[in-house]
Formats: C-alpha cells, sequence, structure tokens
C-alpha cells in the first residue's frame, strides 16, 4: 500500500460515495416515511402488534446480501431499484420497533390528560405522543441509518454503485488500499448521516430556527452529493453515448472491464463500471439491455445457458453460440478475445511429483484421500457434474473458498487440489502443476465479448471495440492477471500492459 | 347544573358493577366531593360526567342538557379536569400548559397570553419568572398549581378535580387546599371531587357523597352527615380523623405509647 495507490483510489470516490449516499439516503427517507405512520397504526390497533413485528423481525434475520439477491429475481432486473427496496426492508424493523416502544413507552397520565382537556386522538397523537416518542424514534432510524449505510456496501454484486466496489475489487485484486479506502469512506458516511440525524431530532425539538436552517442545508448538501456523480456521468441528452460494462467478480474481469472502459472512452462514450456481479445475474442484466457489454467465456454460457452437455470442436461451440444468442435474446457476440480461460484442476508440484500425476485420469485413484478447493460457483455448475462423472471423482471434502484464498489453501496444504483457472498468474507463481483433460469433460471457456440487444444496434460501439478482437493471447492474459494477483498492482497498470500490446500489434 | 341519572357503569359486559345507578344533581356554585375507599366507584362516577368513560346505562344532563348527544372532544373542553398524577405535558413550557385548551379552541395569540398571565396571577405564581419554564423545573405543589390553571383557563365554569391534592407532601397539600378554596370562592366554581381523604372532604366540601361498593351511602352537608349519620358506616368514615387528633394529643401529653 503505497501513497500512490491510495491516491488512484481516491478518484473514484466521489462516484462510488456519491451514489452509495444516493441509496442510504433514499433508502432511508422511504423507511422513515412507511414505518413511522405504520407504527403509529399499530399502537392504535393491538391485535397488528405482533404479528407486525414478528415479520419485520423476521425480515432483518434474512443476511443482507440474501435479501439484496432475492430482489433481482423477484423484480426481474438489476441495478438501484432491487438494492434500494432490499435497504428499505433492511430499516424497517428498528424504526418500526421504536417508534412502537416510544409511543407506547408515552405515560399514560399524560395521555389521560391530553384526552381529559379535549384533545382528539390526532391532537393527542401530534401534540403530545409523537413528540414524547421523539427521542426513542429517532434513536430507530439512527440505528437503521447504520446498518443502512453498511449493508449498501453489499449492493455490488446485484449491479448498484456503491462503496462496497472499492471492497469487493479490493478483495478480489487484493488491493489492500482500495479496501481501507471503502471502509473508512463507508465509516465516515454513517457518522455524518447519524450525526444529522441526531441534529434534525434537537431542531425539532427545541423549535430553533437558526439550527432548523442549518440542518436542511446539510441534508440538501448530502442530498446534491449523491445526484452530482450521477448527472456529471448521466449526459441525460446524449444517453446512448453511456455505456453500461459489466463484470463477474473476479481479477480477469476486473482488467477486461477497465481495458474496454478505457477503449470506449478513447473513442467518445462514457463507460459505466458494474464490477463484480454473478454470472447469472450479468447475464440477465445484459438480456434486459441493463448492462451493454461484458466478457463471457463460451463453455459457460454453452453449459450454464444453453443447457448443452454435448461437446463439438472449440469453433463449434463459438459458432453454434454466437448465433444462438443472437436468435434467442439479440445478444452479439463481437467476437473472441484470443485467450481461453478454462477451470483447470491443479495441483501442488510435490503432490504431483509423489504420485505421478500428470492427467485428471490419474486423480480418480487418489480422489477418496484428496480434499479439493474451489470457487463460490463451481461446485454448483453443470461442468463439476460432467468432471465427477467422467473421470468417476469423489474427493473426501469439497470446500468453497474465495478465489483468492484458494491458492494460499492449496499452498498451505488446507486443500489438495484446486480449479484453478487456466490464465490465473498464480499458478506458476504457486509452483502449481495443472492435470490434463484428457477425456475432454469440460468444454472450451474461449473469452468473448458480448453486446446487448440494445447495445448492437450502435454500429460506432461494435466497430471501437473490434480493436480489443482476438489480440489477447493466453500468455498475455495471464500476464496481465499476474500484475495484479501476484506483483500487486493496480487493475489499471494490467489494463494499460494489454493496451500497449495491443496497439504494437495493430502498428 | 350537573345531573346524573341512574347511571351505572360494568367494565365486564354487565357481570359486576363499578357504579351502580348514582342519581345525583349537583347545584351551581357547589363544591361536591365524592369521599370513599379505593375502588368504591368514586372516580369512574366523576370520568362520567366528561365523558372520559363511556356510562353502560343512565344518562347525564348538563345545563339541561343529554351529554351523550354533544361531541365528547367540544364537552371536554368545556369543563375543567385536574388530575391526580397532574398530567401536565412533559415537553412543553408553563405557558403552553395553561394555553392549551384556549389554543385549541382557537382563541388569538395574544388573548391566549393575557389569559394565562392573568391564571399564573391566580395561582400565585409570577407570569414573568415561570411562564417559559418547564413542567419539570417546578415542585410538585406549583405543578399542581399550573394544573388548576390549566383546568381554568377556557372559563369553564364546571371542574371535575380526582384526588387533586393526593400527590403532595402534607404542608404544600394544607396551602393548596386553602388557596384553592379561595380561588372557587373568588370564581364561584361548579366542582366535583374526588377524594379518600376524609379532612379535605370536611373541609371543602358543600356537600359530601360518600361512596361504597358503586353506590353513594349518604350525601349531605359535612355538619349533618357528622351529626346524624345515616349509617354506621358514615360515622366510622367521617369520625377518624378526630380518632386520630386524638391520638395525637395523647402523644403530645406523654402517655405511654403502648396503651393508645
Amino acid at each position: 500500500m503505497t501513497y500512490s495507490s491510495i491516491t488512484e483510489q481516491l478518484q473514484l470516490l466521489p462516484y462510488y460515495l456519491g451514489s452509495h449516499l444516493l441509496l442510504t439516503l433514499l433508502a432511508l427517507m422511504a423507511g422513515i416515511l412507511i414505518c413511522v405512520p405504520c407504527g403509529v397504526i399499530i399502537t392504535r390497533i393491538k391485535s397488528l402488534q405482533w404479528p407486525t413485528l414478528t415479520i419485520a423481525g423476521i425480515l432483518q434475520t434474512i443476511p443482507g446480501i440474501a435479501l439484496l439477491a432475492i430482489m433481482v429475481p423477484l423484480l426481474g432486473r438489476i441495478g438501484f431499484l432491487p438494492a434500494l427496496i432490499a435497504l428499505i426492508i433492511y430499516s424497517v424493523l428498528p424504526i418500526l420497533r421504536n417508534t412502537v416502544t416510544g409511543i407506547l413507552g408515552v405515560e399514560k397520565s399524560v395521555i389521560e390528560a391530553a384526552r381529559g382537556i379535549g384533545m382528539t386522538d390526532m391532537q393527542s397523537l401530534f401534540k403530545v405522543e409523537l413528540p414524547l416518542a421523539l427521542p426513542v424514534i429517532v434513536a430507530g432510524i439512527r440505528t437503521a441509518a447504520v446498518w443502512v449505510v453498511g449493508t449498501a456496501t453489499l449492493a455490488t454484486p446485484v449491479g448498484a454503485t456503491s462503496l462496497g466496489n472499492y471492497v469487493f475489487s479490493g478483495l478480489q485484486t487484493q488491493n489492500i488500499s482500495a479496501i481501507i479506502v471503502g471502509c473508512v469512506a463507508a465509516a465516515g458516511l454513517a457518522i455524518i448521516i447519524d450525526q444529522t440525524i441526531r441534529l434534525t431530532e434537537k431542531t425539532v425539538s427545541r423549535r430553533n430556527f437558526r439550527l432548523a436552517a442549518l440542518t436542511a442545508a446539510i441534508i440538501l448538501i448530502l442530498f446534491a452529493a449523491g445526484l452530482s456523480p450521477l448527472a456529471n456521468r448521466g449526459n441525460f441528452g446524449e444517453a446512448n453515448k453511456m455505456v453500461v460494462i459489466g463484470s463477474k467478480p473476479f481479477t480477469e474481469q476486473y482488467i477486461l472491464t477497465q481495458l474496454i472502459a478505457d477503449n470506449l472512452s478513447g473513442n467518445g462514450f462514457d463507460a459505466d463500471i458494474r464490477s463484480g456481479m454473478g454470472s447469472i445475474i450479468l447475464f440477465e442484466a445484459v438480456t434486459n439491455n441493463e448492462v451493454d457489454c461484458y466478457v463471457d467465456y463460451t463453455g459457460t454460457i454453452w453449459t450454464y445457458v444453453m443447457k448443452r452437455s454435448d461437446l463439438p470442436a472449440r469453433e463449434g461451440i463459438l459458432k453454434e453460440m454466437t448465433s444462438w444468442l443472437k436468435k434467442e435474446y439479440g445478444i452479439l457476440c463481437v467476437g473472441a478475445l484470443g485467450f481461453e480461460n478454462t477451470y483447470a484442476l491443479a495441483v501442488r508440484k510435490e503432490t504431483a511429483n509423489l504420485h505421478n500425476l500428470n492427467t485428471i485420469n490419474d486423480l480418480s485413484r487418489l480422489s477418496a484421500g484428496f480434499s479439493m478447493g474451489s470457487d463460490y460457483e463451481f461446485f454448483t455448475r453443470p461442468e463439476w457434474k460432467e468432471l465427477k462423472a467422467a473421470y468417476n471423482l469423489n474427493f473426501k471434502d469439497l470446500i468453497t473458498l474465495d478465489p483468492t484464498l484458494m491458492y494460499s489453501a492449496i499452498a498451505q496444504k488446507q486443500v489438495d487440489v484446486i480449479s484453478a483457472y487456466s490464465t490465473d498468474g498464480r499458478i506458476v507463481d504457486y509452483d502449481l502443476v495443472v492435470l490434463d483433460d484428457t477425456k475432454q469433460a469440460l468444454p472450451p471457456y474461449d473469452a468473448v465479448l458480448l453486446l446487448s440487444d440494445k447495445a448492437a444496434k450502435n454500429p460506432k460501439l461494435s466497430r471501437s471495440l473490434k480493436s480489443i478482437i482476438g489480440e489477447i493471447g493466453d500468455d498475455a492474459m495471464r500476464n496481465a492477471n499476474k500484475i495484479v494477483d501476484v506483483d500487486r498492482h493496480s487493475v489499471d497498470s494490467a489494463a494499460t500492459y494489454l493496451k500497449n500490446l495491443i496497439d504494437l500489434s495493430e502498428e | 347544573m350537573v345531573s346524573l341519572k341512574k347511571v351505572s357503569k360494568s367494565f365486564d359486559n354487565g357481570l359486576s358493577f363499578a357504579v351502580k345507578e348514582i342519581d345525583l344533581d349537583i347545584r351551581p356554585g357547589e363544591l361536591l366531593v365524592f369521599l370513599g375507599e379505593s375502588g368504591c366507584g368514586k372516580t369512574t362516577t366523576l370520568k362520567t360526567i366528561n365523558r372520559l368513560i363511556e356510562p353502560t346505562s343512565g344518562k347525564i344532563l348538563i345545563n339541561g342538557e343529554d351529554t351523550s348527544k354533544t361531541d365528547p372532544v367540544n364537552l371536554r373542553r368545556s369543563i375543567g379536569y385536574v388530575f391526580q398524577e397532574i398530567g401536565l405535558f412533559p415537553h412543553i413550557n408553563i405557558a403552553g400548559n395553561i394555553g392549551m385548551v384556549p389554543k385549541l379552541l382557537g382563541w388569538p395569540d395574544d388573548r391566549i397570553k393575557s389569559r394565562t398571565d392573568e391564571l399564573l396571577n391566580l395561582v400565585g405564581l409570577e407570569p414573568d419568572k415561570y411562564q417559559d419554564r418547564m413542567p419539570h423545573e417546578l415542585s410538585g405543589g406549583q405543578q399542581q398549581r399550573i394544573g388548576v390553571a390549566r383546568a381554568l383557563a377556557a372559563g369553564s365554569k364546571i371542574m371535575l378535580m380526582d384526588e387533586p391534592f393526593g400527590a403532595l407532601d402534607p404542608i404544600t397539600r394544607t396551602n393548596l387546599i386553602e388557596e384553592f378554596a379561595r380561588i372557587n370562592k373568588e370564581l364561584k366554581l361548579t366542582v366535583v371531587m374526588v377524594t379518600h381523604d376524609v379532612l379535605e372532604a370536611l373541609i371543602l366540601a358543600d356537600r359530601i357523597a360518600i361512596m361504597r361498593s358503586g353506590e353513594i351511602l349518604a350525601l349531605g352537608k359535612p355538619a349533618e352527615l357528622i351529626s346524624r349519620p345515616p349509617h354506621p358506616y358514615v360515622s366510622e368514615l367521617l369520625n377518624s380523623p378526630r380518632r386520630q387528633t386524638e391520638k395525637v394529643n395523647r402523644i403530645i401529653r406523654g402517655d405511654n405509647k403502648n396503651d393508645l
């Protein structure tokens, strides 16, 4: 971590922070507008109290990331809206519970006095009960605010930009500076929002107009801050020039996304990167035109999306996939980038030497004594089933790990086999041996550049992107990955490395 | 002025009655005290007058008008109410507490202000010193003075008082009782007061209604009830302060405590 790597990260701050702020503020405001009236109603209708608070309590126990993930299929879309709704749901419990507790906690004698001197129910509520319950309600809102700021960092995998972009990409690319900037910014934001709410409460309870002006100014500034990066990037007049690039959550994808973004800005487009999305969410986003452009792999589309289990030759798969995508979804496959990133079973060199392992077939007789580590997806993918059946693999243990940690796990002998990525620079760095897939149980994984139906209708866009098609070979990609994963340089510098290679070959 | 006609109240759908067929006429300018032990139904009866509790049967007339046919909110605004727990609004300053009912009635600000000042003077608290204070900054006795001022604010001639001096220490209590007697004389209010304190009842009441098990056991002027008690319970209850005084006198004379 160096000073320059921090400044590099800070350049992204206005956009990430602004998006995070907007998401948080809107979720919180909606939460307040929904939950305070609901809370008031259920203090009046006692029979609703138990069911409402129980349901709110159950919603709260759903892990934040699961709640966010479930919103995507429910709403059939990615990005801001599912994240916003998940966060609103997350804010419900503390606000609702504290509203109810606060109002029920008002001294009975005071409420009786309000009735006794001739206040209507509404007057008693607004003049007596709510003002007296205010500190408790505000405490609930402050709790919700801190939770929402924190949970909003998990909105990144569903395609909403937030400070989580720092954390997710930082984790994948082992960029400590990014993680630190993300965490500090999120913590800072939580403190600022919390204190603003406290100030608002003071203003309301003291009826101090100077304080009110100050609070209103702060809230306006916060909103403006949330909206400004969007306004800058929105280019509302020229919406067709804005290109949304999606990426899956691993280093290679971060590098390629950056390369594509650089290419597009060089050609007069505005690029918006949605990084760290899951395979299926990303594919769906492209079919919905919510993401314009991303890099996928032929084998993934073949088995996962087309649900095919036959395996024609490499070129055949590419050709058939291209026409299928066009026909089914209007998605344009601009072309193959030139490298293949296949799943590759890898073992430590000493294990390979000791047991004389060369192919996956050699592994079948030993698998019962080995444990295997893999990423979040592999064990649930159809390819794994095929592979297992083809080679009769029965590992003693299957462990799901973050891709980054998979390599240290095998180096530290916590697992014996991993499903490495063939373009990964760490295979060499960790001295691993890749076992040959002699039976060709795994499909080819040629990296292909895909454009959504909408984006495909812009000829200038596909023309600009043509320049990187077929230009990135296996070695080039592995080196680029190594720059980030092994040499610990930034994603930007790896993207620049690839760009220079492409420029050289063009000359 | 206030008439209760066969007023009954049951809280359990008629299984038992907290108040049983009370018939009572309260005269204009009179201070009537409901006296009895806890649970005798005196507070329930009081609260039916301004419909804080709706009677199960019977009706209540105020100036000849059936209260069940009026809007309960307007009814309560037209009747002063002083609570045992005082019940000042803790988040509103003294002037705001006193001026609450006039404000609900839509009085203009300057009229509310002059009324508030007038009432603070009436209850013996300087307006300039007290109007901006918050309730918790006042002593218990001062708070109940504000409670009385709040009940008087809209100029109502009828006042309901639910054990108004019950939460106060003895000295404050004595002072406040005297002060209230003065205010009442000055304003010629019609007051219905609930208490379990016999001495308080004897000092303040024009007439006492002694209640037991939801019924009025005896009704009359204090002196009549003491000299010609219609029921042994009445004599026992009303003579309890005298018996206590005699005990105190014996202690003062130095008699052996064990003989008491």
